[in-house]
């Protein structure tokens, strides 16, 4: 189970959040191409290592977060609000 | 023609009487019959509406993690820049048409008081009644007269206010859930003994 600090909540337990996906993914351009559209829906990086995430506060404060969570030993370095700018860590 | 009666979202559970074991120091149940209206404002129209309401009910709008309480009425903090006004029952949509001719084009007023139900769980045990399916700390260092949270209990999003010392806490919680959730509260609290209260 992860304890993950809501910055609006404090630590909640995991089953109180839904996870909702890669945050690095960007939206192309409403003029885009179909491949850049298809890559926005379907390509992942998938890395085995730091990865920032969107995790809602489902069951909570219903707010979108960015997560910045590490793939292999679940460590949660980071926990911020949607609008905050957040990186991953070097591996 | 009248409107017919509203029945309790709570069901033939919700029938005054005690459960549980008898003697001890019971809890009490009480089904609260109140309007509910959840307000989302924008972010620059929440100081101006925080003084609206502060005129109309006299309540300043609780920060974060916080309910005010005025009498009856209640304010509920349950997300950034939203928060639940409870009121005991009035006429039909009269709260949340009274929010809404004053809160202004920024701020959300959606009146959930069919949607939503609240129940009172009150008695020197009802902290640990509450706690054995509850993830948030309800201990005293941790959770105050008038903090509030919103969780899941027994897989139920519910939103828990302390209402006093005693401990009293209101529970707010999605009306169709209603049943299943005082199911589960007179089984947490059979040990302890309970009173089921008329609704107030």
């Amino acid at each position: 189970m992860h304890r993950i600090d809501c910055p609006w909540c404090g630590v909640r337990d995991e089953a109180e959040f839904g996870y909702r996906g890669d945050a690095t993914v960007r939206r192309p351009a409403a003029d885009g191409d179909a491949d850049a559209f298809y890559a926005f829906v379907y390509d992942r990086t998938n890395p085995k290592g730091w990865h920032v995430e969107w995790w809602q506060h489902v069951a909570g404060c219903r707010q979108w977060l960015k997560v910045v969570r590490h793939t292999v030993t679940h460590e949660i370095r980071t926990v911020a609000k949607a609008g905050d700018d957040v990186r991953a860590p070097s591996p | 023609m009248s409107a017919p009666e509203r029945l309790s979202p709570f069901g033939p559970e919700a029938k005054p009487g005690r459960h549980g074991a008898a003697g001890g120091t019971p809890v009490s149940i009480t089904e609260r019959r109140v309007d509910i209206v959840q307000v989302t404002a924008g972010r620059e129209a929440e100081a101006p509406f925080a003084d609206i309401v502060k005129d109309a009910t006299g309540l300043s709008l609780p920060p974060a993690h916080q309910a005010a309480f005025s009498g009856e009425a209640m304010v509920v903090w349950v997300q950034p820049s939203g928060w639940l006004m409870i009121k005991p029952r009035g006429d039909e949509g009269a709260l949340a048409k009274a929010l809404a001719g004053v809160a202004g084009d920024a701020v959300a007023v959606v009146d959930q008081s069919h949607g939503k139900a609240v129940l009172r769980l009150s008695g020197a045990r009802a902290r640990d009644v509450l706690a054995k399916g509850c993830r948030v700390d309800l201990h005293p260092r941790a959770f105050l007269t008038g903090s509030a949270a919103t969780t899941t209990v027994d897989h139920i999003t519910i939103t828990v206010v302390q209402v006093d010392a005693i401990p009293t806490y209101d529970l707010i919680l999605p009306a169709n859930f209603a049943e299943a959730f005082l199911e589960w509260l007179l089984m947490s609290a059979a040990e302890f003994g309970c009173e089921v209260r008329p609704p107030t």
